[in-house]
């Protein structure tokens, strides 16, 4: 891969970041289906279910749900680190994006104790013993999406995703706003001094050359100048 | 000034990728359970 000098602007995320996010969601995708769907399966012969072990089964597994199940989990885990990972490196929204799949997750499984709470495969009217950690799983599920809202709108207001709109808010409001929901914010960095810190850094450290850092520093303040 | 700005066709890959997850997941659970 060619490169042009040592600060080449702009510059996209790596692809190792978006392949992470990729794969990120596809595997917590899979992880929660498979999880909705054994959930299912128990809850159709009652909710419980052991096999294995000194003592006789009561209720035997429906058939897959002991490989599914831990299958569910380990994709879902992996999908959600992937998606933190690479969230976190292509920056933006999409840093919170691993959240979305904690959501999907106990909004899914939420839904299957509800529905299952509502109307018992065995028959009798709602079962309250289901309902209710239905309930308590959608709260979880909702609650970090309501948090996600003023984190959304800020990042969108200051991201990529701006579409046609002519509002730019200062760079304190989205601080207070990312603030107010709670996010971690790295300190601020981008100004022209510590760029340049971190460059004589660099060159002091032997990672540019005296030609290099030459070019950098000028491409810097001309970046400033322009910035003003 | 050194932007990294996301590729704006990840709002349709990253969804899709998720689609396609499901529809996996789907076939993973058909496959295990025997239907």
């Amino acid at each position: 891969m060619s490169r042009t000098g040592p600060v080449d602007a702009p510059r996209g995320p790596s692809g190792r970041a978006l392949a992470a996010l990729l794969v990120g969601a596809f595997l917590a995708a899979a992880g929660t289906t498979l999880l909705f769907f054994v959930m299912r399966a128990v809850m159709d012969i009652g909710g419980s279910c052991a096999e294995g072990g000194p003592y006789v089964p009561v209720q035997p597994c429906p058939e897959g749900a002991a490989l599914a199940m831990p299958l569910g989990m380990v994709g879902w885990m992996g999908g959600v680190a992937l998606l933190f990972i690479g969230g976190a490196s292509v920056g933006g929204a999409w840093a919170v994006s691993g959240i979305l799949a904690w959501s999907a997750l106990f909004g899914s499984l939420g839904w299957n104790f509800i529905e299952y709470g509502l109307a018992p495969p065995g028959g009798g009217g709602t079962e309250w013993g289901w309902l209710i950690p239905g309930i308590v799983f959608e709260a979880m599920a909702i609650v970090p999406l309501i948090a996600l809202v003023p984190l959304r709108r800020a990042l969108s207001r200051g991201g990529a995703t701006t579409t046609g709109t002519t509002a730019t808010p200062d760079a304190d409001t989205v601080a207070n706003t990312l603030q107010a929901a709670g996010a971690w914010l790295p300190p601020p960095d981008d100004d022209l001094v510590s760029r340049l810190e971190r460059l004589t850094a660099l060159h002091a450290a032997g990672s540019l050359t005296d030609a290099e850092f030459a070019s950098a520093k000028e491409t810097l303040i001309d970046d400033a100048r322009e910035d003003r | 000034m050194v932007e990294r700005r996301p590729p704006r066709w990840l709002v349709i890959a990253v969804p899709a990728a998720a689609l396609a997850g499901i529809w996996l997941g789907a076939q993973i659970y058909r496959l295990l359970a025997g239907g």
